[in-house]
């Protein structure tokens, strides 16, 4: 009864401060971003920025085989059992595909942030952290839209880049207006332009604790991925080198466990910035012992010595005797990683170097990685007799060790534009599905929900 | 409270209540204890008793009669008691205003008493008991329960929340339910008993979208609240309505057009329910009320449903189980297999022979789940309500004061729940009754408690115990043979037995809700046609729910295993998920302030002009906390936990897989305010009770967010007119003397706190993997967001026929919703895939009705009937939002609607029959097509077929009483016609989906399906194909050969009365008793469809019958 009492003074009070009392948040847990430390907590959120790479780059690449017909009828998800028979039809009215959508949601993130940050007038004190995140959010925009392009487009070439169909270029956070399609050359371009932006405001060097984080290393490193897959391999190795004169750690995978299920730890040494795919498609291409739908392409397996230390690392065998992808350098987390690690950066240098001929500087090069994957006293250095037979040893081993990461769909659209000739076969309850070199099918559709509502034109498959 | 008020205490013969009370309550502070003191300190309040016997009086000579006795003087116009009868009155000991009331209650008179003067004024009421007043003695007023029970009287003072108006001089859109309508039904809740009473309200039973439970007048918005407003007396009752005890209820007002409700603003769009509260009566002796009843309720029918029969389940397992589809279950050694695979997985490895296997199959199909369900999982509800109340007044006080208890015993075997209830209402007149101070208390304790984790079963064979009655394992996550060894004894059991987590209650909800609501408000008549009232409510809440997991429960001893590991050398195991119990509790709490400072200006001019009206200043701050957390470990008899020995961000293997997980520490707090600053003002005009013209205007600000201060608020206006043609010189029309006409226009507002005009953020709990605090985008900026309006016209005639045999009342509406709130699907590129904004114009129309008829109506048998007729229907009038494909038509036209069409349109793919392989077709192009990818992403709406509403466009209700003596039968019957609904049937997806679920098995039409060619011919219903494809599926479910008519008749219920009413049967011992026995759920007495379904339920299992035996007293 004492509130009677408060009656009048509650009147008296609300009529006297009627501004404050309409300007209350009418939940707690909404927050209407104005400081950088509301922005930074938009770009950590990693389960879209960090966790948005197409997962059709790996249920279509030739990492792994399906272990019965049966196992594949029974796949979840329309994309998962069809991109792996490359069907002209992937999604069969698969609606809310993540492979696109995750991407550009993210991108909207970084719009926004960009947008909030241009906003606020930086001080002194917080110019670092505001230089930072708007770094942050470009070289984001830059890795999404390329996850993208890679996916979704055909392999670039200087040639027909400017007539053949890229990305739609999203830079604004209005969410009225609806892109076409850009050309490849039109989205490699903004690619680039925000990449080059950011790696004057990125945080100098690799956050030991949170790879999740963008710093200039992975500016450069991401610099020398998309080099290497436009074929501009000069401009590849410089960027490659360039990472590498700023971080060049090499984990020894001898002081790794041979038998932990997750071997590599979240903020691994090698790794440069913590991505993975997309987090559906769980029956394939998730990292635990329980998927028995699919094992290791026994062809690559194959191609593993005894000693090799990646062999017994990266590969688990289940209770049936499969053998499975045990936990990658995305630590505990399920997905294939697909962030960018000094192991890629090293593959990338001794390709670029074995193509201008710099054959004793590729094997250096190759080698420096490849011993700290063997066995202690067992690792016997690769050699070549020329340039392709070195080139051919790397690009071996590039396979070898960048398994599960979402890289092998891109390595194959580039390397069979340049006439590597690699056909993809696969054989399901008697019927053979060839993938040739070159085929249209090699670009994803487009979903059906994003040309339905903004009519962009669909990838002929 | 100022000891002031305790003086009028007298011997207090209620004592013992009051001792009762405080025995029980000793929780319930100070404060409820001086209320109740206040209250009961007046119960006794003298009053002086009248006994009158006369023979064949005029009305004016009673008048007299009575003032003479208690020393009033009388004032009203002679000319408004002209026809009314000579009569005879016979009075004993009542109070004066029993007897005036007595003498009132058969003609067009209300009554006021001010100051000692009794003043009679006319037509406050329309009067539909249409008695011959000289054929009956005036029955002392201790009666009108029986009477106005048996005939159609109500008190038609409507109350809008801030007034009380004589329905006579509105102009608006009211329904009226009196206490007497709304006790017919019996139930703890207050909204379930206006089902099938109230015109114009529909009670949505199949819904999709965004369908409230309850709405009055079809629909006025797309995805903004839906939710009629509910004001409990004086404000919005912002607690869950489930608390109320309807006991307490004296009526319930409905404001469904602009003029009635907008003065609500901008939370009236969806129309307005006003809850009024018991009060008392001034000058009435102590009434002591007991309400008791025992309500029985059938067990759910578990038959309800279609599904396979066991053998046909188990040959769809065989097939599957050819197909390779449990190969990943059984190759990894520890995923859930059903019993039957388990049996054909001996028969594969030979360890078995066919004829071993196909009796073990034979001996598993022999077996019903749902006889266990029935069995061991419900039982028959039963709840018990006790209801025990006082109510009076003295000359200068009147209070009510309540204790309610109630206890039901759910169908679901565990859970179970009881509310208590008190309610005390007192009213004070000072200071020469020019002030009047209104204090009220209503306190209210929920319990409920649930069973945590309900069981379901996977496959219709289940059986959950033995011939003994034992609990049975069975195989859940993980497969039974896997459970049965690992961990070789050194892990808890990891059985999962239904019956026992059934019997040993190991996993329950509780929840408590302790609510109390203060009122206080003075009403001060500053000079004599200007009053000035303060109005304040406090409003206080928590809620408490605790999920109690205990550590023998299935859920716990999985969550501990699965994070066990055991050490290969030593045998020693770690337990990071530590032993004991796992505590998740809630709490909630809310209070609110709500205030109004209002003026009334009241006013006659020259005898002909009455102008009457108010404007007011309103204020209502609701703040809410929630704060959550999970104890594990958690030991009861010492109250310690172990969640110190948790790291959240420690990566764990799971025992059987290796699959990595954390053990999440959940712990938080959210928090709400709601604030709202109105002004308002509300006027009528009535000339010579002939011609009333009516207005008001309301500004509501809110503290939306992300919304610059001018545009947190709203205008919106209302105006009425109404014509009493009856009352014309020129009307002569002698078999309608009574008839209105009313016309009504204006405008309410909607309001969708969820949108915003910038961009918002939500924190999501327990951060990233590297335990960053993370900010998830909850809403896209939307610079042009507007609220939604509802633009409202209503057309309504009230007539009555001579002698009131046939009264009414019809009504046409139209409601056209503005700017309204719409969901459209936007290009993924964009980073949204749906957009929230102001979208959609609506147009609504419908027609209530309202006929109350008095078939018979003799002394000793009544019989009369009341037609309720609704006709609604709605139509999206634009849509500026993008539609998808016709495959998110089909399945949910609501979230977009088209253009032209209702909201609740039903959209199907035109059926073209199954071609020779037993597949479904539909039209592609305007050509039978197969191409399923392509018709479902069809952007061609034309190529659909529409279904018909949802919901019914024609509803209404018949409802009989009638009375014999002492006896009185009633019963209602409600019909919904001409809408749809689309059923279930034979769906391949599910059927083969292989992991067991009730869906897979509970399934229509699975003989009918295509076996072999030809069987198109004859059958609808698609073959079978491995794997399933749910594009092909859904052509079929969509179709439109799946939609069925849900147009049907229902009785809804029936009550029996037996009132021995003192004067005739001696020597009993309360003045009323009313003895009742109801049932309700009786079911449908025809429907449109021939299938087995109750177009009410057509996905769930319908609501069981029930039936109550209860009676009233009045001591």
């Amino acid at each position: 009864m004492k509130y009677l009492y408060l009656f009048p003074i509650f009147i008296i009070a609300i009529s006297g401060c009627k501004k404050d009392f309409l300007d209350a948040k009418p939940n707690t847990n909404i927050v209407s971003p104005t400081s950088l430390d509301e922005y930074q907590a938009m770009l950590e959120n990693v389960d879209y920025l960090n966790r948005a790479t197409p997962a059709l780059l790996q249920t279509s690449s030739d990492d792994y085989v399906f272990t019965s017909y049966g196992a594949w009828q029974g796949t979840v998800f329309n994309a998962e059992r069809n991109s792996y028979i490359w069907a002209k039809d992937l999604y069969e009215g698969q609606r809310d595909v993540k492979d696109w959508n995750i991407g550009y949601s993210s991108i909207f993130i970084c719009n926004n942030v960009l947008e909030g940050l241009d906003k606020l007038k930086n001080t002194d004190i917080n110019k670092r952290q505001g230089n930072n995140l708007k770094g942050w959010a470009l070289f984001m925009r830059s890795y999404l839209l390329y996850d993208l392009v890679r996916s979704f487009s055909p392999a670039y070439d200087i040639q027909t880049s400017s007539i053949e169909l890229g990305m739609p270029i999203r830079l604004k956070s209005g969410i009225d207006k609806v892109e076409q399609r850009s050309s490849v050359e039109q989205t490699y371009n903004q690619i680039f332009s925000d990449l080059s932006q950011s790696v004057s405001l990125l945080q100098p060097g690799i956050s030991s604790t949170n790879k999740e984080r963008p710093s200039k290393v992975a500016a450069m490193a991401l610099y020398a991925r998309i080099y290497l897959s436009m074929r501009n391999y000069p401009q590849a190795e410089r960027y490659a080198d360039s990472t590498l004169n700023l971080y060049h750690t090499l984990l020894d995978y001898n002081t790794l466990s041979l038998t932990e299920k997750a071997p590599f730890s979240l903020n691994n040494l090698e790794t440069i910035l913590h991505t993975t795919v997309i987090t559906n498609y769980y029956n394939t291409i998730q990292t635990i012992e329980a998927i028995t739908a699919v094992t290791i392409n026994p062809e690559l397996y194959n191609l593993y010595e005894n000693n090799d230390l990646r062999k017994h690392i990266y590969f688990g065998t289940n209770i049936s005797g499969r053998l499975f992808m045990k936990f990658g350098y995305s630590g505990s987390y399920p997905m294939p990683f697909t962030g960018l690690a000094t192991d890629e950066i090293y593959l990338i240098k001794a390709e670029c170097q074995a193509r201008r001929n710099e054959v004793q500087g590729a094997l250096i090069t190759i080698n420096t990685l490849l011993g700290n994957r063997y066995k202690t006293g067992t690792f016997i250095p690769l050699t070549a007799i020329d340039a392709t037979d070195a080139l051919n040893k790397i690009l071996t081993e590039r396979r070898k060790e960048l398994i599960w990461r979402s890289l092998r769909w891109t390595d194959l659209k580039r390397l069979n534009k340049e006439g590597a000739a690699i056909f993809l076969s696969r054989e399901l309850n008697g019927t053979r599905y060839t993938l040739f070199p070159n085929d249209p099918k090699y670009v994803f559709p487009i979903p059906d929900e994003e040309r339905e509502l903004s009519g962009i034109r669909q990838n002929e498959r | 409270m100022s000891p002031l008020f305790i003086e009028t205490s007298e011997k207090c013969n209620t004592k013992y209540i009051f001792m009762y009370f405080k025995k029980e309550f000793t929780l319930l502070q100070k404060t409820l204890l001086i209320l109740v003191i206040l209250i009961l300190s007046s119960i006794a309040a003298f009053s002086q008793k009248i006994t009158i016997n006369e023979r064949k009086i005029s009305f004016e000579k009673a008048i007299q009669l009575i003032s003479s006795k208690v020393g009033y003087g009388y004032m009203f116009d002679p000319k408004i008691t002209l026809g009314t009868s000579i009569f005879n009155l016979k009075l004993k000991n009542v109070t004066v205003n029993q007897a005036i009331e007595s003498i009132l209650q058969y003609l067009p008179l209300s009554y006021r008493i001010e100051d000692e003067v009794i003043f009679i004024d006319p037509s406050d009421r329309v009067w539909t008991k249409a008695t011959n007043p000289s054929a009956k003695e005036a029955a002392p007023v201790a009666d009108a329960n029986k009477l106005s029970g048996a005939i159609l009287n109500e008190v038609n003072i409507v109350s809008t929340g801030y007034q009380r108006i004589p329905k006579e001089r509105a102009t608006g859109s009211f329904v009226l339910i009196d206490s007497v309508l709304f006790n017919r039904r019996n139930g703890r809740n207050v909204l379930d008993r206006l089902d099938g009473v109230a015109s114009g309200l529909t009670f949505n039973k199949n819904t999709i979208g965004n369908t409230p439970a309850i709405s009055i007048r079809d629909r006025s918005t797309i995805s903004a609240n839906t939710n009629p407003l509910i004001i409990l007396d004086n404000f919005p009752y912002d607690g869950d309505l489930t608390n109320i005890n309807p006991q307490d209820v004296k009526s319930i007002t409905i404001l469904k057009d602009a003029a009635s409700a907008s003065i609500w603003g901008v939370r009236a769009g969806n129309g307005v329910i006003v809850i009024t509260t018991k009060d008392g009566t001034f000058n009435q002796s102590p009434l002591i009320n007991l309400n008791v009843n025992y309500t029985i309720g059938a067990k759910p029918d578990q038959y309800y449903k279609s599904q396979l029969t066991n053998k046909e389940f188990i040959d769809n397992e065989q097939l599957l189980f050819n197909k390779g589809k449990f190969e990943p279950n059984i190759s990894n050694g520890y995923g859930s297999l059903s019993p039957a695979v388990e049996i054909m997985l001996l028969s594969r490895k030979n360890l078995i022979t066919e004829a071993r296997k196909s009796a073990m199959l034979d001996s598993l199909a022999n077996h019903d789940n749902r006889a266990d369900l029935d069995k061991y999982f419900y039982r028959k509800s039963v709840s018990q309500q006790y209801q025990l109340s006082a109510e009076g007044g003295g000359k200068h006080n009147k209070y009510y004061l309540s204790f309610g208890y109630d206890k039901d015993l759910a169908n679901n075997v565990t859970n179970s729940a009881d509310r208590i209830t008190v309610n005390a209402n007192n009213t004070l007149l000072l200071f020469k009754s020019k002030l009047e101070l209104v204090t009220g208390i209503m306190l209210i304790s929920n319990n409920n408690k649930m069973r945590g984790s309900g069981y379901q079963p996977l496959y219709p064979y289940e059986n959950v115990a033995d011939q003994a009655g034992n609990a049975l394992a069975l195989s859940r996550d993980l497969r039974l043979a896997y459970v049965d060894t690992a961990g070789a004894g050194r892990l808890l059991d990891w059985h999962y037995r239904p019956l026992d987590e059934l019997r040993e209650e190991s996993h329950l909800w509780y929840s408590k809700i302790t609510t109390y609501r203060v009122n206080m408000a003075l009403n001060y008549k500053i000079i004599n046609n200007l009053r000035f009232s303060v109005n304040y409510t406090y409003d206080k809440g928590t809620n408490e729910n605790r999920e109690i997991t205990a550590q023998n429960s299935y859920y716990a001893r999985n969550l501990i295993n699965s994070f066990s590991q055991i050490d290969e050398t030593s045998g020693n195991v770690k337990r990071p998920f530590p032993l004991g119990d796992i505590v998740n509790s809630t709490e909630g709490t809310y209070h609110a302030h709500y205030g109004r400072a209002q003026l009334n200006y009241q006013t006659q001019i020259a005898s002909k002009n009455d102008i009457n009206t108010i404007a007011g200043y309103e204020v209502k701050d609701y703040q809410s906390s929630d704060s959550y957390y999970t104890l594990y470990g958690y030991n009861e008899a010492t109250a310690t936990n172990l969640n110190a020995t948790i790291n959240p961000l420690q990566d764990l293997p799971k025992y059987y897989n290796g699959e990595i997980t954390r053990i999440p520490l959940t712990i938080g707090n959210n928090g709400s305010v709601d604030r709202y600053l109105s002004y308002y003002a509300n006027g009528s005009y009535a000339y010579d009770r002939r011609y009333i013209l009516s207005g008001s205007v309301r500004r509501d600000e809110s503290n939306l967010f992300g919304v610059s201060s001018n545009q947190k608020g709203v205008p919106l206006w209302s105006t009425g007119f109404a014509w009493n043609i009856s009352q014309e010189k020129f009307y002569h029309f002698s078999a309608l003397p009574y008839l209105k006409l009313r016309v009504t226009y204006g405008y309410n507002g909607n309001v969708d706190k969820s949108t915003s005009a910038y961009l918002t953020t939500q924190s999501v709990a327990g951060g990233n993997l590297w335990g960053q605090p993370i900010l998830q985008i909850k809403n896209p900026p939307n610079p042009s967001l507007r609220w939604e309006k509802v633009k409202n016209i209503n057309f309504g005639f009230d007539f009555g026929s001579s002698q009131n045999r046939i009264t009414g009342s019809l009504e046409y509406w139209i409601k056209n919703g503005i700017d309204l709130i719409g969901f459209s699907p936007i290009a993924p590129q964009t980073g949204v895939s749906v957009f929230k904004g102001n979208s959609a114009d609506m147009l609504s129309k419908g027609i209530d009705i309202t006929f109350k008829v008095l078939n018979l109506n003799r002394t000793a048998i009544q019989w009369s009937t009341v037609y309720l007729f609704n006709y609604n229907t709605d139509k999206i009038t634009s849509y500026k939002g993008k539609r998808g494909g016709n495959s998110t038509v089909v399945s949910g036209n609501y979230i977009n609607p088209l253009e032209g069409f209702s909201y609740y349109s039903i959209f199907s793919y035109k059926w073209m029959g199954l071609d020779t392989a037993g597949n479904p077709q539909s039209i592609l192009n305007g050509v039978t097509s197969k191409d399923y990818t392509n018709i479902r992403s069809s952007k061609n709406p034309a190529e659909l077929v529409y279904s018909g509403k949802q919901t019914p466009t024609y509803f209404g209700s018949v409802r009989n009483t009638l009375s014999y003596k002492s006896w009185e039968l009633s019963f209602n019957i409600i019909y919904k016609f001409k809408y749809n609904f689309r059923r279930t049937s034979l769906n391949n997806t599910l059927l083969y989906q292989g992991n067991g679920s009730v869906a897979s098995y509970q399934q229509d039409d699975y003989n009918m399906r295509w076996k072999k060619r030809g069987d198109e011919l004859t059958t609808n219903v698609p073959a079978l194909i491995y794997p399933a494809k749910s594009i092909r599926d859904d052509i079929y479910t969509f179709s439109d050969i799946l939609i069925e008519k849900a147009d049907h008749i229902r009785l809804q219920d029936i009550r029996i009365d037996y009132q021995p009413v003192k004067n005739r049967i001696k020597n009993l011992p309360f003045p009323a008793l009313d003895i009742y026995l109801y049932a309700s759920n009786l079911g449908i007495l025809w429907k449109a469809t021939k299938k087995k379904i109750d177009p009410d339920y057509p996905y769930g299992i319908p609501a069981p019958g029930i039936i109550s035996l209860g009676f009233k007293a009045t001591f």
